[in-house]
Formats: structure tokens, sequence, C-alpha cells
């Protein structure tokens, strides 16, 4: 074994940080290497070195600082810092209301995400709430324009025009059904507008049929 | 065989201290801090503050620093006491919390310098501890402490845990959170570096 092979291992032999076999092998190479034997009495001095430092008297005025203030800071903990024992059950429980509080906002995304799918393709009206009443009378003619049954004048001119009214509380978002929506509704059926105001509910009677 | 017949490992040197015998008082407290009671955990504070005061200047390099980290150190043990594991040892566990608590205050500093040893008198490392005087052992460990800061955070972990503190390379390796085979490499490089540095060579040696 060569000498730059073995200084590592010598490093730990000192210590007596090696397997018994290494350190066979160790002592032999030092049994005939005085660079490796010179290096391990320079190792062995450093351990002795280095162990002053546990005999060192401590520095006593440092402990008392050290403990007054472990000790101050248990008795006064800081505001706001769960540092007591009482609050060790502290993030635990606040792990498991974040997260109880993240899923309750998924579901909630998720259904108002299903609720919008589920109306896009069938009312293109986005505040329309489907509803499968059939009334016999009131039907409109399949070629004519849907017709707005009950709408105020003011909720119909700005249908027509596409521009946004004045009073944001009277803006129900209404755009004309695609005809991909058209074919589907095979059979004539309500839409029902809600607006912002309570008062005013708007039910649209569709004749789905063409031709 | 010849001069060298009485270079042994020095296995007696082993700085077996208390906190590696099985200690049941000790146990006892530990197991009363971990239930709330505050004045066992005053008494694990006055068990192990110099040792942990002691470590942390070894790692970082001065007392003002040292003080602040033990400080921190007992306080993040009385936060967190009730996760240690009664049936293990307390003293690998406290010492991991040290070690975190150093790393922490070595990520807060940019770099810590390394001071040059030219004012050292070699011939104080040199002279045996029975012939040097009072200024002679201080600077003796100066030296040492100063030699310590040319090593790498780790090594220097290895070094104080093991040749200072005198815990088994098993239990240094736990309380570093590393495998045996990297403490025994860790350890290998830092004597390596001490010897270089104390022996006024500056680097691995020969």
């Amino acid at each position: 074994m060569s000498c730059r092979r073995v200084q590592p291992l010598v490093a730990l032999w000192v210590g007596g940080d090696l397997a018994p076999r290494r350190a066979r092998r160790v002592e032999a190479h030092i049994a005939h290497c005085e660079a490796c034997r010179l290096l391990a009495e320079r190792l062995r001095a450093t351990r002795v070195a280095l162990a002053v430092l546990a005999e060192e008297a401590p520095d006593r005025a440092a402990l008392q600082l050290v403990r007054q203030r472990v000790l101050a800071a248990l008795a006064h903990p800081p505001a706001g810092a769960a540092s007591s024992r009482a609050l060790a059950w502290f993030p635990s429980v606040a792990w498991k209301g974040a997260l109880g509080a993240a899923l309750l906002a998924i579901v909630a995304a998720a259904l108002v995400l299903v609720q919008r799918a589920a109306n896009r393709p069938e009312t293109p009206m986005g505040t329309a709430a489907l509803s499968s009443a059939r009334p016999s009378e009131a039907i409109p003619p399949p070629t004519r324009p849907p017709q707005r049954l009950e709408e105020p004048p003011a909720v119909r001119q700005r249908v027509a025009s596409g521009v946004p009214g004045e009073s944001p509380q009277r803006r129900p978002r209404v755009a004309r059904p695609s005809p991909q929506a058209r074919e589907a509704a095979a059979e004539p059926f309500v839409i029902k507008i809600v607006t912002d105001d309570p008062d005013v509910v708007i039910y649209w009677f569709v004749d789905g049929k063409k031709g | 065989m010849g001069a060298y017949a009485r270079l042994e490992p020095i296995v007696g040197l082993e700085p077996e201290g208390s906190k590696n015998r099985p200690d049941a008082d000790l146990r006892g407290i530990v197991e009363r801090a971990r239930s709330g009671d505050r004045e066992a955990f005053e008494q694990l504070v006055a068990a192990h503050e110099r040792s942990v005061l002691r470590t942390a200047r070894a790692l970082l390099g001065n007392l003002e620093d040292a003080r602040d980290a033990a400080q921190e150190v007992f306080l993040r043990v009385f936060r967190h006491l009730h996760r240690f594991d009664p049936r293990r040892e307390f003293a690998p566990w406290l010492y991991r919390v040290a070690v975190n608590v150093c790393r922490d205050v070595h990520r807060r500093r940019a770099r810590m310098p390394a001071a040059p040893l030219d004012d050292l008198d070699p011939a104080v490392l040199a002279r045996p501890a029975n012939q040097e005087t009072d200024a002679d052992a201080a600077d003796r460990v100066r030296a040492i402490r100063e030699a310590l800061r040319l090593l790498s955070v780790r090594e220097r972990e290895v070094v104080v845990l093991r040749d200072v503190e005198g815990f088994s390379t098993a239990e240094v390796a736990r309380s570093l959170g590393c495998t045996e085979i990297t403490v025994r490499s860790h350890l290998s490089r830092g004597r390596l570096k001490l010897q270089g540095a104390l022996s006024g060579a500056g680097g691995r040696g020969r």
C-alpha cells in the first residue's frame, strides 16, 4: 500500500476508528515507513491538542447569560411565538386546518367550474338556469328569433346593442345561442334568466326545432 | 518492533463523557421535561449548557455567536422535546439540534474568514502540556480554534463531535444525519488538515 493511500487511514487509525483488519494493514505499513510514522505522531499530538478544548474551563459568565436568557424566554415568550409547550400541538392543528380549508376551496372551485361547464353549451346566457318545463302554449315558431317574454325594455335594448348597461345591478350577461346549441336542443325549453335585481326574472321560451 | 512500537491508537483518549453513558437520572429528567416539567427542563439545561456552549464555540469560532447559538439550541429543544423518542439517547438528539443551529448561523454568515496562524509560536504547540505556562496553554487553545476554522463546516462538525466531545462514530453519524462512512471520510480529512495547520505546514502535511 502506498503512503498516499495509507495516510487517510492513519488519520483514522490514531483515533481507533478503523476496523481491525485495516488497522493491521496500517500498522504493517508504519512498521517500515518513517514518513507515515511521523505523520501518525503528529496526528496523535493533534488529537491530544483537541482534547484540551474539552478540558477548558467554561466561561461562567457566558453560561450564566445563556441560562438567564433561556429561562427568561421560557417565562415570557414573545407575543405571537408558539414557544410554549401548551402550544406544542399548534403546528399539527394548523396544518390540518389549512389542509381542510384548502380542500374546501378546491371543492367549491370545482363545483363552480362544473356548474359553468354544464350551463355553457346548453344555455348561451351565463346566468341562466335551464328549466325542463315545456309549456305547450307560447312556443314560438322555429324560424322566428327567440322571444323574450316579460323582458324589460332596458334589458332588451342592451341585448340588442351589446353595450354594457349603465346600472351594474341590472346587467345580465346575455349572448345569442350558438347554432350548435340550437341544434342540440331538439325540444322546446324554457330559460330562466336571473338578474342581479331579485325583482327582475326573465323567462325565455325556446323552440329548439329547426325548420 | 522499534521506535514505532510505542505508537498505539490512542483509544484511551476517547473522551467518554457522561453523555456516552446510559444515565438513568438523565433519562428521568428528560422524561419529566417532555411531560412539561419546567424544573426538569432547567436541570436539563444545567446538565448540558457547558458542552453545548463549548461545541457551539468550536463550530462557530467565537464566544458571542456561540452564546446566541446555545440559547437558541435550548429554546428549540424546549419547543421540540415532544418529538424526541425517549427510547433513544438524548445527547445525539441534542447535538443534532446544536449542529443545525450552528449551520443556520453559518448560512447567515457570508463566509467565515480563516485567520492566519503566523503570529503563533510553533514551539508552543510542540511543547508538552506539563511544561507549558498559562500563556502557552492559552496560545495552544487559540491555535486549535484557529486551525479548526480551516476545516470545512462538515469536517469541523465531525472532528468536534468525535475528538472534542467524544462521541462514537455511530453517534456522530446520528447527530449529523449521515452514514458512518461519511463521518470517517470527513474525520480523516479533518484530522489531516488540522495536523497540517498545527504543525505549521498549512495543509495536509506530508
